[in-house]
């Protein structure tokens, strides 16, 4: 049996190379890539120089700002810059659309800014040109002009007939049919993955992680194996070559195309950001106002105090010879943190919940699962955003918490007038961020895995019970 | 070869598309080394009695057996003994002849070798330089060749053809003849549909003449000289139904 | 007409409908926001003026109120005047800033990036992307085997020798199918203009402008359909040849336009931006008293003699801001040249995909998009630069500015750009291709007279 199989795609493979529509969409999908590849490289590497340039830039300023009262130099406060993951010149996933910097500041929680793609000279619908664009969305085109024709023409023409005659199988045609496309599939997708990555020898400031790259390829082969059988039961069910030929272009560019946007927007409509204005009026409304205007502060004052004297085992804050004004100021931090933990936490929330409308849409199309997952693996995903911004946050509440201390313990009755110098600046560490790791990424989009599997199993198994009908008595 | 059954069996077999009668109780045998020419006008019945045959469609009512085996109950069981040619022989033209040849045959449980696949092409008489090239260049004739040479390498013991002349000059058409007889003597049954009236007569033992879905006649190929068999045909043709 | 022309311009009606009824809720909702009092303030223009009047009028006002460093003007783009039509994208861009005397340029449009990357990578579906991208593929679907069905039947032959002009048959049958699909936009566009709101000339104007740009471009699209129904050989050829068509000319010209610009053209780095920013910021505090002499050389006629008068708090923050915007401004300034060199390659080689012009047009009709972002951007900043020499004199001067002074600074509209060299490329790049594809389709056209397989 297994032989008839192999029978089976070697002959389809032979038709392949001799497929003309097929090759030109190759050899146009690898010349894509070629250019997508070098084009991306170029960009990531320049982000990434700049990133290390503004990197450079915020620890000198920092380091030589002279002499200042530390809370003041929390206000003068620090930049979180994202770094720039390697495989984003693979696929640069929502990376422009997503701020690269978070300005960690006293009081003040602050949402990543600064997207690339704000600069953008162009912005049409669905065209950022990456070798992931190409992999994700032209290959599985030419996958649809390969296997449209493989059932449905063959009935066409009467070879299937024929075919049936000489007692061939529903599940060995179609399993002899699919391991050829899958085959096709895999020297595609190393290939292209290969090509799109070849750029890294020159520039060889980003290291590529070898498993991420054996992820993205296995990722490819999953998904094209999908959308291989979700082809092969479309031209088992067709009736003529065209009519093959029309669902699976139009089921392309539904799942291509239509699926995500229209994911995207019920996603938005669902669950709405809100908007900068109102934002920063509730910040103030309840982060800042109720603290400086209102009666919050001594309730919250006189908890920290209480706490720190905890800590300190001590009766009253003038045997620590605490400033009164730092102590005010953290405590003014602490009470916003709880404001922001809140408001960022629902932003992040419904950014989260977008997401999950979107990985739901991927359960309709295996080309938005296949992107999904692509992001994740290379970094540049929403999740990851979201983990840099929170990362950031945490990171500006240890700065503005060490310099506030620093004023409280010191500054004694100078209160503003204190100021500290370099030694206190080194101590304040750099913002160091990792992204997730493969196995938390590949753990994160599980339900995107499944739904390739499951499509791949259910169309494989549709296509053979189909297919297996027709061969009992249903051909014509 | 033979096993003391007929090698092809129609026991009343009825089929009707959307209320329009197909097959109309239809009743026939072919033994094994017979060849049976089913003659009609175009929508006569034919290929869809050769398709219940095959198992691609379920009859109505009726049953069709291949050597005792009932192919709508059991069509992969049925269709190991057959071979069928269809009108228009489908080879794949990005393949040469050989490659064809091989590939139908890929499927049974004793897959010849290749030497034994340029022996069937020349059987049916395709010269051996055209066995290696692409299909996408050859005429209806040729075509015809390896679509025989597929059925013929598959050993089997019924052959389907499907208006087999359709299309064929005299010369080839003559040649086709020849390679049928030849199979006939080696103990094939063949069922044959056509409306080919020149050539039904050189070609069948016997011959089935259906009209509407009908088998109005089936007569002796011997008992009837082309003219009597002409007449009989626009005789039967030109009954009311 | 036929069931399946039917079905698809009604779902096309469905969309062009769930476009625009999004689009105006959009619009509503931005200019409501637009509408709310600014809270983030601690003194509001309305109470800085307050201030000012008071203190004119003699009344005991503390010297930090109605500061010249504090009049804090909000400069805000407005919707465009079919705004609802092109919203995909805009959230983006900054569509408000802040001014006062603390900002800088770096900082003008410093705001709360709230949107989720993801739903502003996919956008959202306006009025635009249904006609740059769907539309085609709608009449795609429509026209594609006027002809082709014909041949492969050879009912060609026969309608030919009956009398049918080939260029008739096809010309009548591409009109037919896909008139509806144009009626379909049309009828959208007006309502989604009635319901956005009054009607003035500019609007009436903008609207007929659209619908031009939309029949142009529905017009291009005709003419190639026409073109592939009348060279296909058959069905599946023809389905082939639309699909890929519709891929080339919708999807992947325009990506490899946008990746051959923004490789070409590299836009500058908001990062990098913030990084000179930075660097000035820290550059400014530690070389204040040099900035300080260097201000007062420039303004000597205008400021007191006395140097110590200008030891506060303001002017030292006046003086760090304006070293900042020196060095963010020059940078600025060359990222503006190096885009008007970019727009205008952009310009220039759009021609190669009409469905990138057709795009660009429809943005700049409807006022929408990155170079209307990037006006409102640049008129916001050379406001800021007056504004900011103005309260520069006063400031350092140690006096408040007179209500007439206030009043005439603190005065910004948006301007609506008039994007002539953005539409006329794109209008005449269309209507080349539309002549050229009506010319080879009538001359197939002819020629199937003679040879109709």
């Amino acid at each position: 049996m297994q032989t008839v199989i192999l029978e089976v795609a070697k002959k389809e493979l032979l038709t392949y190379v001799g497929d003309r529509r097929f090759l030109i969409l190759c050899v146009l999908a690898i010349a894509i890539t070629i250019a997508a590849g070098l084009g991306s490289w170029q960009q990531i590497s320049h982000a990434h120089t700049i990133r290390s340039d503004a990197e450079r830039t915020d620890k000198t300023t920092w380091l030589e700002q002279g002499e200042a009262n530390p809370h003041d130099a929390a206000h003068f406060g620090r930049y979180a810059l994202r770094p720039v993951p390697p495989l984003g010149a693979f696929d640069s996933g929502v990376f422009d659309f997503a701020g690269a910097t978070v300005w960690m500041e006293a009081h003040f929680q602050n949402p990543p800014a600064n997207r690339a793609a704000e600069t953008k000279l162009l912005s049409y619908p669905f065209a950022t040109v990456t070798p992931a664009w190409v992999l994700a969305v032209i290959v599985p085109l030419a996958l649809v002009t390969l296997l449209f024709g493989s059932i449905a023409l063959e009935r066409e023409t009467g070879s299937l007939r024929v075919l049936v005659a000489q007692n061939a199988s529903a599940w060995q045609l179609l399993l002899g049919k699919g391991v050829a496309a899958i085959v096709i599939a895999l020297l595609l997708a190393v290939a292209m993955v290969a090509i799109a990555l070849l750029p890294v020898f020159g520039y060889r400031s980003l290291d590529i992680e070898f498993p991420r790259a054996l992820a993205l390829v296995a990722a490819f082969l999953l998904g094209y194996s999908s959308i291989a059988g979700v082809v092969l039961l479309v031209s088992s069910c067709a009736t003529s070559g065209y009519k093959s030929f029309w669902t699976a272009t139009i089921l392309w560019i539904l799942m291509a195309f239509c699926v995500p946007l229209a994911g995207a927007q019920i996603a938005q409509d669902a669950h709405p950001t809100p908007r900068a204005r109102s934002f920063a009026s509730a910040i103030q409304q309840e982060a800042q106002a109720p603290f400086w205007l209102g009666s919050a502060q001594y309730e919250e004052v006189a908890l920290y105090e209480a706490e720190v004297l905890t800590k300190h085992r001590a009766v009253d804050r003038t045997s620590l010879d605490l400033n009164r004004d730092a102590l005010v100021l953290q405590a003014h931090e602490r009470f916003a943190n709880r404001v922001y933990d809140r408001l960022y936490g629902d932003l992040y929330d419904q950014h989260i919940k977008q997401e999950e409308v979107l990985r739901m849409a991927s359960a309709l199309s295996p080309v938005l699962a296949l992107q999904r997952i692509s992001r994740g693996i290379c970094g540049t995903d929403t999740h990851t955003q979201v983990l840099f911004a929170k990362s950031a946050e945490e990171h500006r509440r240890k700065i503005v918490e060490q310099l506030n201390e620093d004023m409280m313990y010191h500054a004694g009755d100078q209160s503003f007038g204190y100021a500290a110098n370099r030694s206190l600046w080194e101590t304040i560490d750099d913002f160091d961020y990792e992204t997730p790791s493969l196995s938390q990424v590949l753990h994160y989009y599980r339900f995107e895995i499944a739904t390739l599997l499951a499509w791949l199993v259910l169309a494989g198994s549709l296509a053979c019970a189909v297919l297996g009908r027709q061969f009992r008595g249903k051909l014509e | 070869m033979a096993d003391g059954i007929a090698a092809l069996q129609a026991i009343d077999v009825s089929k009707s598309f959307a209320d329009v009668p197909a097959l109309v109780g239809i009743s026939l045998s072919v033994e094994p080394g017979e060849v049976l020419c089913l003659l009609g006008p175009n929508g006569a019945g034919k290929t869809t009695l050769i398709s219940v045959f095959l198992g691609f469609l379920q009859p109505d009512s009726g049953s069709s057996l291949i050597f005792g085996v009932d192919s709508v109950i059991d069509p992969v069981e049925a269709r190991k003994r057959v071979s069928y040619v269809p009108e228009r022989v489908a080879l794949y033209p990005q393949l040469s002849a050989i490659q064809n040849v091989e590939f139908f045959n890929s499927f049974g449980p004793d897959r010849g070798k290749t030497g034994y696949f340029q022996q069937c092409l020349l059987d049916v008489g395709l010269q051996e330089h055209h066995h290696n090239q692409k299909t996408k260049t050859f005429s209806k004739g040729m075509s015809q060749k390896v679509g025989l040479a597929i059925a013929l390498a598959k050993q089997s013991e019924v052959i389907f053809l499907d208006e087999p002349l359709t299309g064929l000059d005299p010369g080839a058409a003559a040649e086709f003849v020849s390679r049928i007889h030849w199979l006939q003597e080696s103990g094939t049954a063949i069922l044959v549909a056509t409306h080919d009236l020149f050539h039904v007569s050189s070609m069948a033992n016997r011959i089935g003449l259906l009209r509407s879905g009908r088998l109005l006649d089936l007569v002796e190929a011997t008992e009837l000289g082309a003219y009597e068999l002409e007449k009989l045909y626009l005789e039967r043709m030109s009954q009311p139904s | 007409m036929s069931l399946k022309p039917l079905l698809v311009t009604s779902f096309f009606g469905c969309v062009a409908i769930y476009a625009v009824i999004s689009g105006l809720y959009w619009k509503h909702a931005t200019v409501q926001e637009q509408n709310r009092p600014h809270l983030e303030h601690a003194e509001t223009q309305e109470a800085w003026f307050k201030s000012l009047q008071d203190a004119q009028a003699g009344l005991p006002v503390s010297s930090a109120l109605a500061h010249p460093m504090n009049l804090a003007v909000l400069v805000q783009r407005p919707p465009g005047v079919l705004g609802q039509f092109g919203y995909s994208r805009e959230d983006l861009y900054p569509s408000a800033g802040t001014i006062n005397g603390f900002s800088n340029e770096a900082l003008i449009f410093r705001r709360y990036e709230l949107e989720a990357p993801t739903a502003l990578m996919h956008g959202r579906l306006d009025l635009t992307f249904v006609v740059v991208v769907l539309l085609p593929l709608v009449l795609c679907v429509l026209n594609y085997d006027h002809i082709a069905r014909d041949r492969e039947r050879g009912s060609l032959r026969v309608l030919l020798v009956q009398g049918v002009r080939p260029i008739t048959l096809l010309w009548s049958r591409v009109f037919y199918c896909s008139l509806p699909s144009l009626i379909v936009l049309l009828l959208a566009s007006i309502v989604g203009t009635l319901a956005a709101g009054k009607l003035n000339w500019e609007t009436c104007l903008s609207l007929v402008w659209w619908c031009s740009g939309i029949a142009l471009y529905w017009m291009l699209w005709v003419t190639l359909c026409a073109l592939i129904a009348a060279c296909s050989r058959n069905s599946l050829s023809a389905a082939l040849s639309s699909v890929t068509v519709w891929i080339g000319l919708v999807v992947v010209l325009p990506a490899l336009l946008q990746f051959t610009v923004s490789n070409i053209a590299a836009s500058p780095s908001k990062v990098q931006l913030m990084a000179v920013a930075r660097a000035a910021e820290a550059d400014a505090l530690g070389t204040l008293d040099q900035r300080e002499e260097a201000f007062i050389a420039q303004h000597a006629t205008e400021l007191p003699q006395s140097v110590e008068n200008f030891s506060d708090y303001y002017r030292r923050a006046y003086l760090s801001n304006a070293s900042v915007n020196e060095r963010v401004g020059t940078l600025l300034d060359q990222y503006q040249d190096e885009l008007s060199a970019d727009l205008r390659l952009l310009n220039a080689i759009q021609f190669v995909s009409p469905s990138t012009a057709a795009f660009r047009m429809l943005q700049a009709i409807s006022g929408s998009g990155f170079e209307r972002a990037e006006t409102f951007q640049n008129q916001a900043r050379r406001f800021f630069r007056e504004y900011f020499q103005e309260i520069g004199v006063a400031t350092l001067q140690q006096r408040r500015l007179t209500l007439a002074e206030a009043r005439s600074i603190a005065d910004f509209s948006f301007r609506e750009p008039l994007a002539i060299a953005t539409l006329s490329s794109s209008v005449a790049g269309m209507c080349v291709f539309v002549l050229v594809f009506t010319l080879v389709t009538n001359l197939t056209a002819l020629r199937m007279e003679g040879t109709p397989d």
